[in-house]
């Protein structure tokens, strides 16, 4: 309400930015440092679920996701996965609740099922 | 960088729906909702209930336990089935908040005893009287403001401008401490980005509270503390609040836990938190006509104070000043932090 609109991080997004052989390397960079820029003018905020944050950085800002705030993952939220309607996939699952409790509707991802979602999905040039 | 072996790749935008489409699923409709938000929005509206009938059968609490008691209630309400590691945050603010209002405390004892700085320095008790005196007759040209206002409007029945100016000084004992509680409910990030503003500006009045103990216009004028620099001044903030069939309430605990300083004249804490809730919100207020409106607000406590010979005009342009060098002060740091960030990503990447 208060906070600029947060635009979550998602587990693909965040492994093609972290590995530079990855395919859609190039794409997710461009489309990141533009969020980045958008993040310094404080017109949005960067997440990322912490769990997925933490299989590439340590707790430290000093790394190329410094920008990125952690959406810390309770027990509650797991309990909310595994009840939910994709509990099969218990990442995406819990990156569906995150992104219900804290109120995100903009989501970085080079999952298309992100698509079937009320959710805008960067990055555009790959949505179009 | 290089990832683990079982980094996702993901394929074929063309399957993508178009954002807004009506085929496209809530999210509310596969993740169950979470079943206490319900719960605590029934919850704060039975506090702000109960709050609202304790104000007319009680009063306003005004003494620091009845606030922090309340405060602690609303947040009981307020985070009902948040996870651990949010009570964890929140106690660690609580006891933040906690040695903040003690640190005020004890300037009391400073500004009655003088101050050591490690055995090393004292800083001896000298009382400000005449100085902020002169400073406003300077600024009015020979006059007292506060005896201006009082000989213009004071008279022995309540008038309509009494009822405004108690009002308003009362605003000082709720509207920070409701401000605080309901960022602390909605955005912990906005808590934060408040109290660091307000935390500076209260460690700079404390400071000065210890170095420049100031005696107020009602002590300054009283034949009781033996001042009398002009005619004694009237002193009854609460006057005009009692008129409207409202009362303060401060229980017993006071006499062991708040010794309010009388020396804390300079600078204004009133003033300054009058200043800091607006200015605090200014960037959500669009229209410029409701801007100006809210920022008269610091204008009338500050009118109101030296009417009610609470406080000299200097105290008060001196917590503005503070308070507008606490916004200033953060709003640098921030805006370096998010650079600095954003710096680290774009080096990361290059």
């Amino acid at each position: 309400m208060m906070d600029p609109p947060k635009v979550l991080l998602e587990r693909s997004f965040l492994h093609a930015v972290a590995d530079s052989a990855h395919f859609n390397h190039q794409v997710a960079v461009t489309e990141y440092l533009d969020l980045v820029t958008q993040y310094e003018a404080e017109e949005i905020l960067l997440v990322a679920v912490h769990t997925h944050l933490g299989e590439l950085v340590g707790l430290d800002r000093k790394h190329v996701f410094a920008p990125v705030d952690r959406l810390w993952v309770g027990r509650q939220h797991h309990r909310a996965a595994a009840r939910s309607l994709v509990a099969d996939d218990p990442e995406f699952a819990i990156t569906l609740v995150m992104a219900e409790r804290h109120r995100v509707r903009t989501v970085a991802s080079f999952d298309p099922r992100f698509c079937d979602y009320q959710l805008a999905v960067l990055p555009a040039a790959a949505i179009d | 960088m290089s990832t683990t072996a079982e980094a996702p790749t993901f394929v074929d935008p063309s399957t993508r729906l178009p954002f807004g489409s009506a085929a496209r699923l809530q999210l509310r409709s596969v993740v169950p909702e979470d079943e206490f938000r319900a719960v605590r929005l029934a919850l704060m509206f039975e506090f702000l209930f109960v709050y609202l009938w304790w104000l007319r059968v009680q009063g306003l609490p005004i003494d620091r336990v009845s606030v922090a008691i309340s405060v602690a209630l609303f947040l009981l309400c307020a985070f009902v089935g948040k996870t651990w590691r949010t009570w964890g945050i929140l106690l660690l603010d609580c006891a933040f908040y906690c040695v903040m209002w003690l640190a005020y405390e004890r300037t009391r004892g400073a500004a009655d005893d003088g101050v050591s700085v490690f055995g090393l320095l004292q800083i001896p008790k000298q009382l400000q009287v005449e100085s902020v005196r002169n400073i406003d007759r300077v600024m009015f040209f020979d006059h007292d403001p506060n005896a201006v206002l009082q000989d213009a409007f004071w008279e022995k029945t309540v008038r309509w401008y009494d009822v405004v100016a108690s009002t308003t000084y009362m605003t000082h004992f709720v509207l920070p401490i409701v401000v605080m509680a309901v960022l602390w409910a909605i955005s912990h990030r906005q808590w934060v980005r408040f109290m660091k503003r307000f935390s500076t500006l209260l460690a700079l009045a404390c400071l000065m509270f210890v170095i420049l103990p100031t005696v107020p216009p009602w002590m300054a004028t009283s034949p009781k503390y033996g001042y009398q620099l002009f005619g004694e001044l009237h002193r009854d903030a609460g006057r005009g609040f009692r008129h409207i069939g409202f009362y303060g309430f401060d229980s017993d605990y006071k006499i062991q836990l708040s010794n309010g300083n009388a020396y804390a004249a300079l600078p204004s804490l009133h003033s300054s938190f009058a200043l800091i809730v607006p200015a605090f919100f200014l960037p959500w207020i669009r229209p410029k006509w409701l801007k100006a409106l809210v920022l008269l607000f610091p204008v009338m406590m500050l009118t109101s104070l030296v009417y009610l010979g609470e406080h000299w005009v200097i105290d008060g342009l001196v917590g503005w000043a503070i308070t507008g060098g606490a916004f200033w002060f953060w709003n640098r740091l921030e805006r370096r932090t998010r650079a600095r960030r954003s710096n680290r990503a774009r080096e990361a990447l290059s």
